[in-house]
């Protein structure tokens, strides 16, 4: 208890050390500190932090939106960018969306249907894939189709 | 030594009521029904207890997720995932999704999870959650 006592005394101590020094500091500016130079030198050394600190809260600006911009798993690789489909695979993916305006003219499909559906989704390249993937979830969602994934 | 009728009434009245109780004590549940939410965008949410949607007094309400694993055809498979949800309207909301991170969160899904999930206007899954407790198992 007394060497908690006797902590807490030093920690307000010191805190108010670091206070008055800090007060010290305000009442003395940098510019205060060098009474010797010239008006010329004195605004250039005045100056000279002042774009320090530009500089850095520029850097630290720079750093924040980098971070801001990064995605959540910074740690795994990034994913290779798509490739443009080719046109054999442009004609895929028109099979495939020529099978969905199909089941929303219906307005229904079955859970088989939507099983064969879906593989041929899976056969799409990646581009493709996510559009019809995309294409078939908003019918779903709208009631154009009714059915389930 | 026989037992008087007025007395054995009685005791059969103090264990019926001490059984009732200890049934009755079976801790915290809860419902949550499925709630699904279509924006004007296309977009939405949904939310919902698996158990209150199974055990709902109407034939409509579900909500779940799943994965998709298919075989390519070329050497590969191919993956993806999806939730659903209708509520007691019959108000549905689906979303799809390739994105690993959002695929493997539906692991940790099990038959008592309350699910939430949400979409962008592409109908793109933008979230997948679950929470996992007590009182969403059913009461005994």
């Amino acid at each position: 208890m007394r060497t908690l006592i006797t902590l807490s005394v030093l920690q307000t101590i010191g805190i108010a050390v670091l206070v008055l020094h800090a007060l010290r500091e305000e009442h003395h500016p940098v510019a205060d500190a060098h009474p010797a130079q010239s008006p010329a030198s004195t605004s250039a050394s005045v100056e000279a932090p002042r774009i320090d600190e530009e500089r850095l809260r520029s850097i630290l600006r720079e750093e924040l939106a980098q971070e801001h911009n990064r995605p959540v798993a910074a740690s795994s690789p990034a994913p290779a960018p798509p490739r443009n489909p080719s046109a054999a695979e442009l004609q895929q993916r028109d099979l495939v969306a020529q099978q969905i305006e199909a089941y929303r003219s219906v307005g229904t499909i079955t859970d088989a249907q939507m099983q064969e559906l879906q593989a041929d989704i899976a056969k799409l390249d990646a581009v493709s894939r996510k559009q019809m993937l995309s294409k078939l979830t908003r019918a779903l969602n709208t009631g154009d189709i009714k059915g389930r994934l | 030594m026989r037992m008087k009728p007025t007395r054995m009434k009685k005791g059969l009245a103090l264990t019926v009521l001490a059984l009732a109780s200890s049934a009755a004590l079976a801790g915290l549940v809860t419902d949550q029904p499925v709630t699904v939410t279509l924006n004007g965008d296309g977009s939405g949410n949904a939310a919902g207890s698996m158990t209150t949607a199974r055990f709902s007094k109407n034939n409509v309400e579900f909500i779940g997720c799943g994965v998709r694993r298919i075989d390519d055809g070329a050497g590969g498979v191919i993956l993806f995932a999806f939730c659903q949800a209708a509520d007691a309207a019959n108000v549905q909301g689906f979303c799809s999704t390739d994105n690993p991170n959002l695929i493997a969160s539906i692991g940790d899904q099990d038959d008592f999870s309350f699910i939430t999930f949400s979409w962008n206007a592409a109908g793109e899954c933008r979230s997948i959650g679950n929470s996992t407790q007590s009182f969403y198992i059913p009461p005994k």
